[in-house]
């Protein structure tokens, strides 16, 4: 059963709640797809699992209670909605409740474009397809052992019911990925790419650049030892390291459920410099990246927040809950599109989407040009945040040596950055004129409830305590 | 909340298996059921901001057609509770086209009663539950947010930011064309905790803790926030890191995560594509110091790696894979150890490492003793590994001990282990069970 079905069930397990406690809403998601795998030895092509199911809240005024099912019918909704009164039956009133805005009056319809729905072309088609791409890679590079193609499909069909709302979506996308294992006999290396594209079948190609990426790049890391110097140096981040640096920095850092916690620094420097007057950093939803939507979990309608302005904090990213509580402390905060849940059946956070520093003016060779001594950062791999005391750990598979403004050719792996945030951001001193999407991301809020996101931007030039 | 019953209106187990058995082109098959039932509460500064229940099953279904040439087409699927006989149909239909487009070497899923399989009759399916988890998971909840406020109340210097508690019960039943037919329930603890705390004239700093295991009185939760409220304390008034090559000493779930790295090297798929680091019989490092490495794989040693039966019904078996510092065996799926001509022995279980020969306080002195990282990781291709430090204790050689915060600890797992001493007290957590803690000789140090 599909989840459209259930809307009539939605509105009125909603309207029976809403009799009960101030807010009442009602969100259901089901996937479909498939993914596409060829190895030496394994070839896979199976659906993606569905996660399909729906989630009723109820907010008393001072808490939400949820239930979750995974069974799509309407009298599982409406099991679900008794259920929920009977609990908030035996919880008192409160006396002071906060209101939640359930938004505009809004009835809407929503679907990502596919020139060629990926839905419709036939399992051997998809597995030829990642075979060819493994083959592309086995031929690339003589040093490649092995490797993996992978092609996969991922197709969400969202809704979304409020009392002033409802929303449906559909949002569609490919992700296409590879690994190679890289050998000289001595030494082992593994590096994967990828990218993923909002849309449908006409976006694979065996012609990208993460495979050329993967050939040059991969061969290099055989045998490559740590730093021989670590402590500060002048870096250049490349685009999509940049992108990793973006979303740790001042993503997790303005994400509003940390300020209702006391957990984000951010919160008292909004309206104040935190970095380089360089810096622009933007969040946006429906910029069209793959991490793009229509509305969010909550049925907020996506636009861009931006985050940085010419170095100044300026705005952070909320869900329902964050923004209501903020507000009723008296600060008053732009309600943005960033209330996501990991599946159906777990909880709203605050959650970044499509992440990225703003381009700037200057050239990848000027940078270069410049620099006496340095690394250039490359293929990020993973990055944790800390909000609360603006520490910041980046990690990656490459640092090229710089020496008297060239690259040597020397590599190093993995390498490690860590540091102040605002320390990093102020020392950025370089942004370049182009942004790239590193578009295969997931974030996880700490270590868990994992959402797809993208980050991105330009190659930058800064100070940074390597490893 | 009570929990909601998993429903399964539509489908089961029987009507999935005979929908299955009808299909002339499946000459294998196995359904894995799963069902769980799951309670969360949030609090944010020990007020209830969320609470959450849910339920949901769901069956995996694997099928293979008949073997030809050495291979057979391959395909699985998964399907949920609710849905109907033309959408198991449908299902199918795509299945059957997807193991014509999936040559694989063939293998055969285990029968009841073949050597290494387990047997429903010989194991007490429960044993791997809390009952107090499974019997009361609502009042489970209720004890968890009590044990955490009474912790935090014992340390008035703490403000409890938030705390996040999931208990679940996973019930799994695997049934197979061979006539496997096995159950097992296990229950899941989840706890993450933030303490906040200011010195006079300081920032207020935070301490992050995230926790799991299979039992409440694993958990331990109560222990946990009390060592957490000093951690704060002591983080609130932290130096900075002095950078350096040096003993470092790495403990816990980080020592764990560490040594998880090598279940890649041991891993039967990794041999069978020839994409194994070290081969079998190689050793894994030049020994400086200290005594040899032994890491045993153990799934009926409990943690959350341990099972009564793996995915393909093979019964827990103890399996040593890193013997005087080589690499001596390796454990993975039948479809990857038949492929290495090897008795499939059950997946890889808890990772046991025998007890050192020091105690852990003799560990620290002259060393840096790090007790959180914002992350910490080997490369399994390399073993490469880095992590920023949160917290750390420099312990002086007169005994003075300083906290620090800032920088990264780096270096190359299987060099640092060459010269390391583990203690003699022991742990266990997520998979592992093991000391609780270990010396490294000279690790790097960058700030």
């Amino acid at each position: 059963m599909r989840p459209t079905s259930l809307i009539p069930a939605f509105v009125d397990a909603v309207a029976r709640l809403q009799e009960r406690v101030p807010y009442a809403s009602a969100f259901a998601r089901s996937n479909a797809g498939t993914s596409a795998r060829v190895s030496a030895l394994s070839t896979v092509c199976q659906p993606i699992s569905p996660q399909a199911g729906f989630t009723l809240s109820a907010w008393t005024g001072e808490r939400f209670l949820e239930i979750s099912s995974d069974r799509l019918d309407p009298a599982a909704v409406a099991q679900a909605a008794i259920r929920l009164l009977e609990r908030l039956r035996a919880l008192p009133r409160p006396i002071d409740p906060i209101t939640i805005d359930p938004g505009p009056q809004l009835d809407r319809r929503f679907s990502q474009d596919m020139q060629h729905d990926s839905r419709l072309i036939p399992a051997a088609e998809k597995v030829a397809f990642a075979s060819a791409l493994r083959k592309r890679l086995m031929d690339a590079s003589p040093r490649m052992i092995e490797a993996t193609g992978i092609i996969a499909d991922v197709h969400a069909e969202i809704y979304f019911v409020n009392p002033s709302c409802q929303l449906a979506q559909e949002l569609h996308r490919i992700r296409e990925m590879a690994l190679g294992t890289f050998s000289d006999g001595a030494h082992q290396a593994e590096l994967h790419g990828g990218f993923e594209r909002i849309g449908g079948w006409e976006h694979r190609t065996l012609e990208h650049r993460f495979i050329e990426d993967l050939r040059h790049d991969g061969p290099r890391l055989l045998g490559a030892g740590r730093l021989p110097d670590p402590g500060e140096h002048d870096c250049i981040f490349s685009g999509d390291f940049s992108g990793m640096f973006a979303h740790e920095a001042f993503g997790h850092g303005t994400e509003q459920d940390m300020f209702l916690k006391d957990r984000a620094k951010g919160a008292e420097f909004l309206g104040k410099p935190v970095a380089s007057p360089l810096v622009e950093m933007i969040d946006d939803p429906a910029n069209g990246w793959a991490a793009s939507y229509f509305f969010d979990d909550e049925g907020v309608l996506a636009t861009p927040t931006r985050i940085i302005s010419q170095g100044v904090l300026v705005n952070g990213i909320n869900d329902r809950y964050s923004a209501a509580v903020l507000n009723r402390r008296g600060l008053t905060v732009a309600k943005t599109a960033n209330g996501r849940r990991e599946a159906y059946d777990h909880k709203p956070y605050t959650r970044m989407t499509n992440t990225y520093f703003g381009r700037g003016i200057a050239t990848f060779a000027e940078m270069l040009r410049t620099i006496s001594h340095g690394y250039y950062l490359t293929h990020p791999s993973n990055g944790m945040e800390d909000p609360k005391g603006w520490g910041i750990q980046l990690e990656g598979a490459m640092a090229e040596e710089i020496e008297d403004g060239r690259l040597t050719g020397r590599v190093f792996s993995p390498v490690v950055v860590t540091g102040s945030v605002p320390k990093l951001l102020q020392s950025v001193s370089q942004v370049g004129d182009e942004v790239v999407e590193a578009s295969l991301g997931m974030c996880g809020k700490g270590y868990k409830e994992w959402v797809k996101v993208t980050d991105g931007g330009p190659v930058m030039r800064l100070r940074a305590v390597l490893a | 909340m009570s929990a909601a019953a998993p429903a399964t209106a539509g489908l089961d187990l029987g009507s999935i298996a005979a929908g299955l058995r009808q299909q002339p082109w499946i000459a294998q098959w196995q359904i894995t059921q799963r069902d769980s039932v799951r309670h969360e509460r949030y609090l944010t500064f020990l007020a209830v901001e969320s609470e959450r229940e849910s339920a949901a099953t769901i069956w995996t279904v694997w099928t293979a057609t008949a073997a030809d040439n050495g291979k057979q087409g391959e395909a699985s699927f998964t399907i949920q509770a609710g849905e109907s006989l033309a959408a198991l149909q449908e299902s199918l239909e795509r299945a059957h086209a997807a193991a014509l487009a999936a040559g694989n070497p063939a293998f055969e899923l285990p029968a009841d009663g073949e050597d290494g399989v387990a047997q429903a009759s010989a194991r007490d399916a429960d044993a791997l539950a809390d009952p107090l988890i499974s019997a009361d998971a609502p009042g489970a909840v209720d004890t968890l947010a009590q044990e955490f406020s009474t912790a935090v109340a014992a340390c008035p210097w703490v403000r409890p930011s938030t705390l996040e508690i999931f208990l679940t019960t996973h019930d799994r039943v695997l049934l197979n064309h061979r006539g496997l037919h096995l159950r097992e329930r296990r229950t899941h603890a989840f706890a993450e905790f933030v303490l906040l705390h200011r010195a006079a004239g300081r920032d207020e700093v935070e301490f992050y803790h995230q926790t799991e295991a299979a039992s409440l009185q694993a958990l331990a939760l109560g222990a946990r926030v009390a060592r957490a409220a000093r951690c704060v304390r002591d983080g609130a008034q932290a130096g900075a890191t002095v950078p350096g090559v040096q003993p470092v000493v790495i403990s816990d779930e980080y020592l764990a995560k560490l040594l998880d790295s090598f279940r890649a090297h041991a891993d039967a798929g990794r041999h069978a594509s020839r994409t194994n680091v070290f081969t079998l019989g190689d050793p894994l490092l030049q020994r400086r110091s200290g005594p040899v490495l032994t890491v045993v794989s153990d799934p009926s040693v409990i943690s959350l790696a341990a099972y009564q039966f793996d995915e393909q019904g093979y019964a827990p078996s103890r399996t040593t894979l890193i013997d005087a510092d080589r690499l001596v065996g390796v454990v993975g799926s039948a479809r990857w150890m038949r492929l290495l001509g090897r008795q499939p022995r059950g997946m890889a279980g808890t990772l046991v490492v025998p007890a050192g020969d020091s105690a852990a306080a003799d560990l620290l002195c002259g060393a840096l003793e790090v007790v959180a990282f914002s992350d910490l990781a080997a490369r399994s291709d390399t073993g490469a590994f880095s992590g920023e430090i949160r917290l750390a204790y420099r312990h002086h050689a007169d005994g003075r001990v300083e906290a620090v915060t800032g920088g990264s600890v780096s270096g190359v797992l299987t060099q640092a282990l060459a010269d390391c001493r583990f203690s003699r007290e022991m742990t266990t957590c997520a998979g592992y069970h093991g000391p609780r803690a270990v010396r490294f000789a000279a690790l790097t140090v960058a700030c």
